[in-house]
């Protein structure tokens, strides 16, 4: 052993760190960012489809199908790439390499994870650039229209209300937090993802295993106020609800940006309670995953 | 053996705390006006299995974009039926959403209402058609009733019921008395105070109240330098009359009102 050389730290965020970029880079090299030209045409499709509307119908609509797209976007991508993780790595025997080296396992799955979550930001922070963009311009169009109709004598009150409505109908900082809720349920069930893949015996098994977890976690509130609340239910039913209840994450809880788009505004505290039950999530599924890629025989 | 115990242990004793922290995160987000839709076999039955299962699954502004957009092609073949209930949808799917409450007593209570009033060929009947009118009246009124009570703070939603209530069922006094809510929530427009003078001043039996009403409009108006509407002003003065307001009193003009 070299005496000189700098002495092992169980826990190096520079390793993590590269593990992450490495990680960011190789999914960026997989072309993932392709989608971004789907979603740009779903977007700039719907601002053009809805232009028969009412400028609010137009704005509804481009909001709700934008932040939905966000979404499953978001939840896909996050999904995909996270199953893709560790499957990739045991066949191209990266893992053993990074393993052989003196870096511990939850480094290498932090590494990982964090490599997807970068991604996310970067996809979710484009997808809603390109969301606001087109928003503006259709506000900005709308509101050039008014101004013509001004000018061929609508009264200037008229004009002035139509204008406010448009500003109000049309981009509202509110949107922020909710696409914010977005990027952090996409990184929930990509944590769910990592648990999954740890144990699962392929990446199929992972994909259909996340999407159906995907799918009570946004009936689970419903079985867990069943269950709750009682009632004239059969003791095996009451079981039934109760392992969803405990076990599945609620989904529907980062479900506030259908509220969002018709301006419901997020209390600031009721934003962070939801973005700090999102991390605390987030946590306990990426120790979860830990512990049993810890005890993995590779 | 020994982790999956060890594993199964901590999810559990995650899931405990978890339930309870989700019921209150769910409770205070329907306190602040979230997580209102209302699940039901009726929705199931007209949005189909996957739309459901869409809308559950986090998409169901889109989806109640798409029940919006399907009754707008309702609109566009008059049928007034299917159009109903493709709103009833769309307004459970996003009850937050005023412009489809708005939108859909408009349907109802203009569109529909004066379709089935007018349309000779599809009832002979006078009679009936009156009464159809008048049941496309009530899903009107009733629409814009269950969405301000999804919305209590929307001024526009009762100024929409004070005009359905004016021009539609001919009623002031209930007329008056939406205008007035409407008035005192935010975000109401200037002119919502003056509708619910002039509506009150109709009344038998509510002349000073609406007298109280307009001089305040008028006060309000004069302070900021704003024109008091001729109408309003005829309506003052016939409200004057009425009152028998001694003449140094008046603010009224002496034209009658219209």
């Amino acid at each position: 052993m070299n005496p000189s050389a700098p002495a092992h730290r169980l826990f190096s965020a520079h390793r993590v760190a590269a593990l992450a970029q490495n990680t960011l880079l190789e999914l960026v090299r997989m072309r993932v960012f392709y989608f971004l030209l789907l979603f740009a045409m779903l977007v700039i499709g719907s601002s053009l489809f809805t232009v028969q509307f009412s400028f609010q119908d137009q704005f509804q609509v481009l909001k709700d199908v934008s932040l939905g797209a966000i979404s499953i976007f978001s939840w896909l991508l996050g999904l995909l790439c996270t199953a893709l993780l560790l499957p990739q790595d045991l066949e191209d025997r990266t893992l053993y390499t990074i393993l052989a080296k003196p870096v511990p396992r939850f480094e290498y799955l932090l590494g990982k994870i964090a490599g997807v979550f970068l991604l996310l930001a970067i996809a979710v922070t484009a997808m809603a650039l390109l969301f606001l963009g087109v928003l503006a311009l259709r506000e900005q169009q709308v509101l050039m229209e008014i101004s013509r109709e001004a000018a061929r004598g609508m009264p200037a009150v008229e004009a002035a209300k139509m204008a406010a409505d448009v500003k109000a109908a049309a981009f509202q900082w509110n949107l922020l937090p909710g696409i914010a809720v977005i990027y952090l349920k996409a990184v929930l069930c990509a944590s769910f993802t990592l648990l999954i893949s740890t144990f699962a015996s392929s990446t199929v098994f992972t994909v259909l295993v996340s999407v159906v977890v995907y799918l009570i976690g946004h009936v689970q509130g419903i079985a867990r106020e069943y269950w709750l609340r009682g009632g004239d239910a059969s003791w095996l039913l009451k079981v039934a609800l109760a392992l969803v209840a405990l076990v599945f994450p609620d989904l529907q809880l980062f479900n506030v940006v259908d509220e969002i788009a018709v301006g419901t505004v997020v209390p600031a505290l009721l934003f962070w309670q939801i973005a700090g039950f999102g991390l605390l999530y987030t946590l306990v599924y990426g120790l979860l995953a830990q512990l049993i890629f810890a005890s993995k025989e590779l | 053996m020994k982790l999956r115990v060890c594993f199964a242990v901590l999810l559990l004793a995650f899931g405990v705390p978890k339930v309870f922290l989700e019921q209150r995160l769910l409770e205070t987000q329907r306190l602040h006006g979230f997580q209102v839709a209302q699940w039901n076999k009726g929705l199931r039955g007209q949005i189909g299995q996957m739309g459901f299962v869409a809308a559950l699954s986090g998409f169901r502004a889109i989806m109640a974009d798409v029940v919006w957009l399907k009754a707008y092609s309702a609109f566009e073949r008059s049928e007034w039926g299917r159009m109903k209930l493709l709103l009833d949808s769309a307004t459970q799917l996003q009850p937050k959403a005023i412009l489809f409450w708005e939108m859909a007593h408009f349907h109802m209570a203009y569109d529909a209402a004066m379709s089935v009033r007018l349309n000779e060929d599809l009832q002979p009947s006078d009679a009936l058609r009156r009464r159809a009118e008048r049941q496309y009246l009530q899903i009107g009124e009733q629409f814009l009733l269950d969405g301000i009570a999804f919305n209590p703070d929307s001024a526009r939603l009762r100024e929409r019921l004070g005009t359905l209530y004016a021009n539609r069922f001919h009623d002031p006094s209930r007329a008056a008395d939406a205008f007035l809510e409407s008035s005192r929530k935010v975000g109401a427009m200037d002119y919502v105070r003056g509708f619910a003078g002039y509506q009150m001043a109709k009344v038998p039996g509510r002349e000073r109240e609406a007298y109280q009403l307009l001089r305040e409009v008028h006060a309000n108006k004069a302070a900021r330098g704003l024109q008091f509407p001729p109408t309003l002003l005829h309506v003052l003065a016939d409200l004057e009359n009425k009152l028998e307001v001694p003449k140094a009193d008046r603010i009224g003009s002496s034209a009658p009102a219209q």
